[in-house]
């Protein structure tokens, strides 16, 4: 009698990790190469989980010199302040005071040998992707190579540890290197989230809990009446 | 339950400095010179990845990244792309085609830097801004001066007495990184460390743009585009206050269990 109580109230509790899951995905709609997440159904493998899901949004282009976005399924490198290796899709880049580029949050972002250094002489606006996808500089005196940003594809992308709204660990991916010609400059790769899909799952989600609760109240009744014989 | 209105509340507050930066853009359509804001928005992780005291770039980071969850606003940043240029009639209106500043004097001592070129010359010959600040890199020019010619390289020359004459030629700077420049009003910018240093040449060297007399820059803001920025904005608000209520009436369903 009490398990049924039980399992109602679980199926409650994880419509309110979906109301979670769908507040993320509205607050997070502006940052680019945001993915949406979503909360695997109970009888699915994994159920219960929180997953990503991995399709690409569209491509932006922004004119700015230091946007960048990947057509395909590679992920640009980061480095976190224990050095460890990040993947993000959110090419918004910047100049740091120290002429590195970095993300908004302040990571320098990976080159195939470590992260790119710009020189102090070089203009932003002179930054182009040539041919084979590596940065170079268009100075007056000639092309000057900078370096190649560093995109790693994942074979099991679904296997990605996620660890904040735009970034993601290796964990069980096993990354391959990926082909710098897929980056595109001056564009940023929107979200992917949909406010009509995140719309109608927060009303059904809640719906679901209502009715949840129904259960709890009738479960809790007719312990009521079986008390009171 | 908790975590949703927190998130949620931090989406919202985005979308609110959004629509006042896009307000200001808007409201800056006819500024001559203005560089339209754009709004960065940052990443807020969900678990431990700074610890709190931990030296940031700038400072030290009072509390530890772990409870954020949701965006913030990181930065606001000008875009530096060319405005329109529009003809005027004013002899000392220069509009700078291509990249470029012009130095101003500050009254301090320091200097800053501009796009805006309506000029006007003082009582002594010197050239300064609409608000009286000296202008850099700009040669006087005799009062006696009847009209003012400026070439596309900056060389500027006044008729006096009938008589065409030299004055010398107009500088400008440039610098490595303009997005890193602050924007401290009237569309004036100070270099800091993430500008890099400013770099002084001649209009149309070094990658510099040309100079256009009796032109000046209109501002680069697509009102358009600002319009529709706008609208999604307030879209997303809208979106993401839905979330706080549908929340709000969950936890209504669960403090009515009985």
């Amino acid at each position: 009698m009490f398990s049924g109580m039980y399992k109602v109230a679980g199926g409650a509790r994880s419509e309110q990790d979906r109301q979670v899951h769908i507040a993320r995905n509205l607050a997070s709609a502006q940052l680019p190469g945001y993915r949406r997440e979503f909360q695997a159904a109970l009888a699915a493998e994994n159920g219960g989980k929180t997953r990503t899901d991995h399709r690409s949004g569209q491509v932006q282009p922004t004119g700015r010199p230091l946007d960048f976005a990947i057509n395909g399924d590679s992920f640009f490198t980061v480095e976190d302040k224990e050095g460890n290796q990040l993947l993000t899709r959110n090419g918004r880049f910047f100049m740091s005071p120290d002429r590195r580029l970095v993300t908004s949050e302040n990571l320098p972002v990976l080159g195939v040998g470590g992260p790119i250094q710009v020189p102090a002489d070089i203009d932003v606006e002179q930054l182009v992707l040539d041919q084979n996808g590596a940065l170079v500089a268009m100075t007056p005196q000639g092309i000057l190579p900078i370096a190649t940003l560093q995109v790693m594809t994942p074979e099991k992308v679904d296997a990605l540890q996620r660890i904040s709204a735009n970034y993601y660990r290796e964990g069980e991916a096993d990354l391959q290197a990926g082909d710098p010609r897929e980056i595109v400059q001056r564009s940023i790769e929107q979200s992917n989230v949909s406010p009509l899909l995140e719309m109608s799952s927060m009303i059904e989600s809640m719906r679901e809990f209502e009715t949840a609760y129904k259960m709890v109240n009738m479960t809790n009744d007719i312990l009521r009446k079986q008390t009171e014989i | 339950m908790n975590e949703a209105l927190r998130i949620a509340a931090s989406g919202m507050e985005s979308q609110q400095l959004l629509s006042n930066v896009i307000a200001n853009n808007m409201a800056n359509v006819n500024t001559n010179g203005y560089k339209r804001s754009v709004v960065h928005f940052q990443d807020m992780l969900y678990r431990t990845l700074g610890t709190p005291g931990a030296p940031t770039n700038t400072s030290q980071s009072p509390v530890g990244i772990q409870l954020g969850t949701g965006v913030r606003t990181v930065a606001v940043s000008k875009d530096f792309s060319q405005g329109d240029l529009q003809s005027s009639t004013a002899d000392l209106d220069v509009a700078i085609e291509g990249s470029g500043f012009f130095e101003v004097a500050l009254p301090d001592g320091t200097s800053a830097f501009t796009r805006t070129g309506n000029f006007h010359l003082t009582a002594t010959g010197e050239v300064v801004t609409a608000d009286g600040y000296a202008v850099i890199g700009f040669p006087a020019i005799s009062i006696q001066a009847t009209a003012t010619d400026i070439a596309a390289d900056g060389t500027v020359a006044a008729t006096i007495n009938g008589v065409s004459t030299q004055q010398g030629r107009i500088s400008l700077v440039r610098f490595p990184n303009p997005e890193g420049l602050e924007s401290i009003g009237r569309n004036l910018y100070t270099q800091t460390e993430a500008s890099g240093a400013a770099a002084r040449a001649m209009p149309g060297q070094n990658g510099l743009g040309q100079i256009s007399h009796h032109y000046l820059e209109a501002s680069n803001v697509q009102i358009v585009n600002e319009m529709v920025d706008l609208i999604a904005a307030q879209r997303a608000y809208e979106l993401i206050s839905k979330s706080i209520r549908t929340a709000d009436e969950m936890l209504k369903i669960a403090n009515n269990m009985h």
